[in-house]
This record gives structure tokens, C-alpha cells and sequence, in this order.
């Protein structure tokens, strides 16, 4: 089924042709395991392995950590607390739980950059991209709704602002937040109910994940020169490695050296990348000083938070649609659009030349667009002062100036260098 | 978030148990103990910890007839753990060391932070502002079973460093464990690298 | 993979079986604790002794408290029960073994090796008929002065070893102490 021939399958042991003729999973995986593999492959290329990993982890810390946690406003607080203390070795299960999702999330970035630079989503890799953008979806909505669960302070706040958004939509606003939230503002109707979110969105992950491997599998992968394996027996032959041993060694070896830091993190600082407000039990009364997301949000926190009432573009558009989309929706609506451009990608770059190797202007827009999500991330973490507001403003302006203006117009300007006969000739 | 991770990775440590090669020093648990009990439980609470865990090695360390003879003083039956707060506005201190970041530190400066002053009812303090807690603590307090002088400054240190185990009593198990994962996995990782350069030899030309 | 010299190739075999048993070891160890988790915790194992307060107990009175989910008996036998327990042969009985877990090694039913006390007025048993769980009846229920399982008819003697019915053992008598006069501690001292 891929367009890269690769040997077929065929069973030796007796027991393998039984199992075979009746299920041909072991086909399957054999298919998976023997597929062709560009040679030129580099180190960008191992996060799909940690990403699978991850999830893994996830899963099984979750599975074992909800066998001790109790989803009840008043007593989920004090399960997780008898998780760090009483539960055996429930310390580091939890721990490596929280520090598990940081490492997910960079990870993804990773894996995303790559995708970008490389122009993996191009042709013929458009539903490769698009699944794993609902993947993308996925662990953030995961995230958010696991991050809800301990019932501190920045779980029940963070819960009341991301759904408060949800007010702001004209017309059907009140109703959807309340709908939301089963009740008028967060409590244990909502605690329950994301616990339940939490618990399955893995599992739709699991699923998309397999479409993905599939749709990878269909195509082949991309690489580094952004040229196709030849596809005659020779050329495939030099240009292209089995899947198995040569990079699944590669990848388990980057896995191990980042497992190195995760579990070193996850030991010797594993609240670094947390906030501490959230060992306060959750108060509907008091609202800490400083409410922030998590770090892998707060670029998107820039987004939603640059749009302040008092700029001009938010007051035209208001004044336009009659008061329908006033400042918080104006910067919900920038939020959501900054992830949207992403699943449009395929669509937005339509330069011919698939590795921003070959691509000069490119890289410069990369690298301005790779150091805007590090300005966002940063000023999502600060108090929105006036200068906070303005670089966050520039910020937005920058990510979308990427993908709706550079990546479209790009191909019309830009002098590619030229691209190497065969995946062998780039070496 | 990065200021502090590069804080925990590579400051120098405040405490004795700062570090990623420390423990908790039971003498120390035992005095902050002696100071909670004396001076903070009359107001403070610690629901979160079991009574039972005064006498963990890698806590208090106390033998098994005091860990008994403080839960009868305290007048526990099972469950086990130590009073909420008796005074409702007092927060539970089980966790205070986690709330803020510098946990331990936060906490000795608030306890040393008083400037004396007093209006409507707060008492000025460098760290926080006028705060509703009255200063706890005065030189010679409290008369340490191991003799140590009860200066301000060793109570404030050694509460401190009580209440940072009681927020994170099994630090020293999860270090003995990072030690071991990292170790091994750092094995594991020359292995894998060894066998890597070995195979990607060996490509079929 | 081409033919090496045997040196190089046993030295890449042993390479290859060296990571391959690391892999195994880091994927066992981190089972353990996964399983680990599973095993009762602190809180539960700090419930395993309980303190039960007899002073109120009154001659030929049972009291039933529960521990660890299930119900003791802890009954203040008279003189008549205490006499008719110690004149029973120890043929008579189809469970000849003590259940009592305070003695080690075996030891035989006799009433002694059964009561918490020399005397035999306290008697200290789980509350669990031995064939299928039910709560016996007592108060000198059954045909033999002591407990009656309604469940499927099994009959226990005034110190509470099985006698007639389908149970083949006797109720277990748990650890048991008493820490002073009136305070009978279920349970070892965690």
C-alpha cells in the first residue's frame, strides 16, 4: 500500500501462517518495521519516537495515578497530596505525570519546526500534516483539562478564564460556557467532567496516532534534501535504509539521552516548570496575583491577551459588527486563528521547493517565526504591562505575517538554490 | 519557568537539603517539630501529614514510643494525621513551603521580616507587607531537647526546614531514585550509542 | 551484513546482547513500580492495628468490631463455655490445628492454644465462617453452644472451632494482644 516498494511480507514459522491467514497484523507490522527510510535522515527526526513515548507514559502514569485520585471538588486536592505521600512510589508516578506533559509538549514543537523547515506537510504529505495538527489539538485540550484536575489555585482559575472565552461568542455565548461548565461558574460539575475528557483524549490520540503512522507509511517519510527516493531498485536501494535496525536504534538512542534529562528534571527540579500557586487548594473567593498558564500555553496567552480595548483595530471591528466581537473575543478568535493557519499550512506554503535547505528567505522567516514563539512565550508569562501589550501585539503580527503573507508570497521572490539530483547525490 | 529551573539546577543551596546530593538532618526536623508544636500549632494546621511519618528515617527519624507518645499528647485516634488549622483564618502549613518559590527561604525571611511596626490590627513585615500574623518568635522561646540556643534566627531556620519535609517528606526518596534512573539510563544511552555507530557501519552500500 | 573476522563478530554480538539486556532491565524496573502502586498504601497500612476498648464487656457478652473490613468477634466467655471448650477430645474435631496466628509453628486445637488469655474468658476470632464468608450467629447459637453459620449450616463450639457442616476450619483467631487491662490491640503494631 506504500508508494515505496519494499519486500513483502511472508510468514515462515507454522504458528506465523496460522496467525497470518486469519489476521495479518504480523504483515502489518513487518510492513511498518521494513519501510524504506530516506538515509539522509538527521537528529530532527527522532521526535516522532519521543512522541510516541510520551504518550505511552502518559497513558500508563495516568492510568495508575487515576486509580488513586477522586475527581470531587472536595476531595481531590487531598487525593493527590495521599498520591505524593502515602501511595507507593506515588511521588515520582505523579511527578513524572506533570513533567511528562512539559516533555510532550517539547517535543511536539520540535516535531512541528521540523515539519515546517523541512516542508513535510507539502505534497503528498497533506493528511500527515492535518491529522497531526488534531493530535496537536489533542494534547493541548489534554493538557488543559489534566492541568484542572488537582483542584489548586491555578487549575480552578486558569479553568474559569479559558472557558470564560467561551462567553464571549456572541449570541450563544452564556449558554455554550454554562453548558461547559454545568453550572454558572466552575465547580464540581466541571471538575468531573474534564476528568472524563482527560481520561479519553489519550485514547482518540492513540487512534489518530495510528492514522498517522499509516498516512507516513503511505508516502514515506520526508528528509532533510525535501527530494523523493528514487523508486527504481537501485536508486531506492541507495538512497533509502530499512526502518528497522538503522533508525529505530537511532531513535531509541535519542529517546535514552532525553529520558537522561526528563528523569533528571523529573528527580532534582521537578517543580521548576510548575507555578506554586497551585499547592494552594482552589479558593472561588480569591484570585492569585498572577494567573498563567503553563509554559507551553503561554505563547497563545500572548495572543489572546494582545488585543486590549483600547487599540483601533479592535475598535473598528467592533464597531463594525455592531459590538458583536468586543476585545476578549477579538484576541480568542486571534488564539484560535494562530493554531488554524497551522492546519492551513499546506495550503499557505506553495513554494515548489520542499526543504527550506534550498530555501535562503525561508530560513530568515523560519528563524524570525522560531524566535516570535520564544518573544510570545515570554510575554505571556509577565504582567500585561504597556510594553508587554505592544510586543505581544508585534508578536501576533509576526506569526500570522509568516504564514498568511511570507509563506504564500515566497515562492514569487525568493531564489531557491538548487536541489540535488537524489537523496544519495545530497549526502 | 526558566529563571526557575536554572534557579534549581544551578543556585547554590540555602539549606542543608537544597541539594541534589542532600537529605533532611533529623536533628533539625526534631527542633522545628519542638517549634511548630510549641509555638504555630495553636493557630496552624498540618492535615496533609500523618503523624505516624515523624518517625521516618529519611524525615524526623524519631524512635517509635515518641512518634506514640505525640499523637496521645495531640489526643489522635485513627485517622491519623494532625489537626486543620485552629484558627480558620490561619492557613494549613502542610504545603507552604511549596507555595512560593524559595519555599524554605520565603519562610525564614517572613518569620525574621518583622520591623516591629503595628497598625489596625497587621504587623509590618519586609516580605509581605503588613501581615495579620503576629510575630511568633523571640529569642529563647523555646528550650531545644538537644540543647541547642534558641536564637530567632535557628528556630526560623529550623521551622523552615520542618515545614519543607512536611511538604515534601519523600524528597529524599525521589533524589535515591533520580540517582538510579539517571545512572542507569545514562548506561543504557552509551549502550545504544556504541550499538548505533556499530550498525550504521554496516549499511548495506 | 557481511562476515567479520570472529573476534569483531563476537565482540559486536556481545555489544548488541549487552544493549538489548540493558533495554530489558530499564523496561522491568520501571514495571515494578507500576505494580507497586497497586500494593495497599501508607494510610491503609496504618489502619492494620486497631485499639478496642473491652471494658465494657460484661460476662458471656460479645462484641463485634470491625477491622480491616471485616468483622471480630471478641467474646467474654463464662465458666460453662470455658469448661465445655476444654472437654472436648481433640479426635472429635475435623480441624485439629490451633488458627491462631499469635502462636508459631503448628500447634493443636485445644482451647488454650485458642483464648487470648491463660484463664480463658477472652476469645478473639475473626468473624468470617471459613467456607464461603458469611457472619456466624452467636450467643451460643448452633448445636454446639457457639456459633452458627445460617449461610449453609456450619456449626463452631464455645471456642469457635468448627465441628459440624461444610467449613473445614476453625475460625481464625488473629493477632491479638492485650496492651493493658481494659485494650485489647488487633493487629501488629505497624
Amino acid at each position: 500500500m506504500s508508494r515505496l516498494p519494499h519486500p513483502p511480507y511472508v510468514p515462515k514459522s507454522p504458528a506465523a501462517k496460522w496467525l497470518h491467514s486469519r489476521l495479518p497484523i504480523l504483515g502489518a507490522a513487518h510492513a511498518t518495521l521494513m519501510i524504506p527510510t530516506p538515509r539522509n535522515l538527521n537528529w530532527m527526526w527522532i521526535w516522532g519516537m519521543v512522541l510516541l513515548f510520551c504518550l505511552l507514559l502518559q497513558i500508563v502514569t495516568g492510568v495508575v495515578l487515576a486509580m488513586h485520585y477522586t475527581p470531587h471538588a472536595d476531595l481531590a486536592f487531598d487525593s493527590i497530596e495521599r498520591i505524593m505521600r502515602d501511595v507507593n512510589g506515588g511521588f515520582f508516578l505523579r511527578y513524572l505525570h506533570a513533567n511528562g506533559a512539559s516533555l510532550f509538549f517539547v517535543a511536539i514543537y520540535a516535531h512541528i519546526a521540523r515539519g515546517i523547515y523541512y516542508g513535510s506537510a507539502k505534497a503528498p504529505r497533506e493528511v500527515i500534516w492535518v491529522i497531526g495538527t488534531m493530535m496537536y489539538l489533542m494534547l493541548m485540550a489534554a493538557a488543559f483539562t489534566g492541568y484542572v484536575l488537582p483542584w489548586g489555585q491555578m487549575s480552578y482559575w486558569a479553568a474559569t478564564v479559558i472557558t470564560g472565552l467561551f462567553g464571549a461568542i456572541p449570541w450563544v455565548g452564556s449558554d455554550l460556557q454554562a453548558w461547559i461548565l454545568g453550572g454558572p461558574s466552575v465547580g464540581n460539575a466541571t471538575l468531573n467532567r474534564f476528568f472524563v475528557l482527560h481520561f479519553m483524549l489519550p485514547f482518540v490520540t492513540v487512534a489518530l496516532a495510528g492514522l498517522h503512522i499509516w498516512a507516513v507509511h503511505t508516502t514515506g517519510n520526508n528528509n532533510p534534501a525535501g527530494v523523493e527516493p528514487r523508486l527504481d531498485a537501485g536508486g531506492l536501494h541507495r538512497d533509502t535504509l530499512p526502518f528497522w535496525p538503522w533508525f529505530v536504534i537511532k531513535d531509541l538512542l535519542a529517546l535514552v539521552v532525553i529520558l537522561v534529562l526528563f528523569f533528571a528534571v523529573t528527580a532534582f527540579a521537578p517543580n521548576a516548570l510548575g507555578h506554586p500557586e497551585n499547592y494552594v487548594p482552589a479558593n472561588p473567593l480569591v484570585t492569585p496575583g498572577h494567573i498563567q498558564p503553563e509554559w507551553y500555553f503561554l505563547p497563545f496567552y500572548a495572543i489572546l491577551r494582545a488585543f486590549t480595548p483600547d487599540l483601533w483595530l479592535v475598535q473598528g471591528v467592533e464597531f463594525v459588527t455592531f459590538g458583536a466581537v468586543d476585545a476578549t473575543l477579538f484576541g480568542a478568535l486571534a488564539m484560535f486563528g494562530s493554531i488554524a493557519v497551522l492546519v492551513a499550512l499546506p495550503w499557505l506554503d506553495r513554494s515548489p521547493v520542499r526543504s527550506g535547505r534550498y530555501r535562503p528567505l525561508f530560513r530568515v522567516a523560519f528563524a524570525v517565526l522560531v524566535a516570535d514563539f520564544g518573544l510570545l512565550m515570554w510575554c505571556g508569562a509577565q504582567t500585561p504591562t504597556p510594553l508587554v501589550a505592544a510586543l505581544s501585539l508585534g508578536g501576533t503580527a509576526l506569526w500570522f505575517g509568516f504564514f498568511l503573507i511570507a509563506l504564500p508570497l515566497l515562492p514569487r521572490i525568493e531564489r531557491t538554490r538548487p536541489l540535488p539530483d537524489s537523496i544519495e547525490a545530497a549526502g | 519557568m526558566i529563571r526557575a529551573l536554572a534557579f534549581a539546577l544551578i543556585a547554590t543551596p540555602a539549606f542543608a537539603f537544597d541539594g541534589p546530593f542532600d537529605t533532611y538532618d533529623p536533628a533539625q526536623l526534631q527542633r522545628g517539630l519542638q517549634v511548630y508544636t510549641e509555638v504555630c500549632s495553636a493557630c496552624h494546621g498540618l492535615r496533609h501529614v500523618a503523624i505516624r511519618t515523624l518517625g521516618d528515617a529519611d524525615g524526623p527519624a524519631l524512635p517509635a514510643d515518641q512518634v506514640r507518645a505525640y499523637a496521645d499528647m495531640i489526643g489522635l485516634t485513627p485517622p491519623d494525621r494532625f489537626p486543620s488549622s485552629p484558627l480558620p483564618e490561619a492557613p494549613d502549613l502542610s504545603l507552604a513551603a511549596k507555595t512560593h518559590e524559595d519555599g524554605p527561604r520565603h519562610i525564614k525571611d517572613l518569620l525574621m521580616g518583622y520591623d516591629g511596626t503595628e497598625a489596625e490590627g497587621l504587623y509590618g513585615n519586609r516580605v509581605t507587607g503588613p501581615i495579620s500574623m503576629p510575630p511568633p518568635l523571640i529569642d529563647g522561646l523555646v528550650a531545644f531537647r538537644d540543647g541547642t540556643g534558641a536564637t530567632e534566627a535557628q528556630m526560623a531556620a529550623d521551622v523552615a526546614a520542618f515545614l519543607m519535609w512536611t511538604a515534601e517528606p519523600k524528597a529524599t526518596a525521589r533524589k535515591r531514585t533520580g540517582f538510579v534512573a539517571v545512572g542507569f539510563l545514562t548506561v543504557l544511552a552509551v549502550l545504544l550509542w556504541l550499538t548505533n555507530r556499530e550498525i550504521w557501519r554496516r549499511q548495506p552500500r | 551484513m557481511s562476515d567479520t573476522e570472529d573476534p569483531q563478530g563476537s565482540r559486536r554480538d556481545f555489544l548488541f546482547l549487552a544493549t538489548g539486556c540493558a533495554g530489558c532491565v530499564a523496561a522491568g524496573a520501571a514495571t515494578l513500580p507500576l505494580l507497586d502502586q497497586m500494593n495497599p498504601a501508607a494510610d491503609t497500612r496504618a489502619l492494620s492495628s486497631v485499639l478496642v476498648d473491652v471494658s465494657a464487656l460484661d460476662v458471656g457478652q460479645q462484641l463485634t468490631v470491625q477491622w480491616q473490613g471485616k468483622p471480630v468477634f471478641i467474646r467474654r466467655r463464662s465458666a460453662e463455655e470455658i469448661a465445655a471448650a476444654r472437654t472436648v477430645p481433640l479426635t472429635d474435631l475435623p480441624d485439629p490445628s490451633a488458627e491462631n496466628a499469635n502462636i508459631t509453628g503448628a500447634a493443636q486445637a485445644t482451647d488454650e492454644n485458642r483464648s487470648l488469655d491463660p484463664a480463658g474468658e477472652w476469645l478473639v476470632m475473626m468473624g468470617v465462617c471459613t467456607h464461603l464468608g458469611c457472619v456466624p450467629l452467636g450467643d451460643g447459637a448452633g448445636d454446639y453452644g457457639g456459633w452458627f453459620c445460617p449461610c449453609h449450616g456450619s456449626h463452631y463450639d464455645t471456642a469457635g472451632r468448627i465441628r459440624r457442616g461444610p467449613a473445614t476450619r476453625n475460625l481464625p483467631v488473629p493477632v491479638a494482644t492485650f496492651v493493658d487491662a481494659t485494650t485489647i490491640r488487633l493487629g501488629a503494631e505497624a
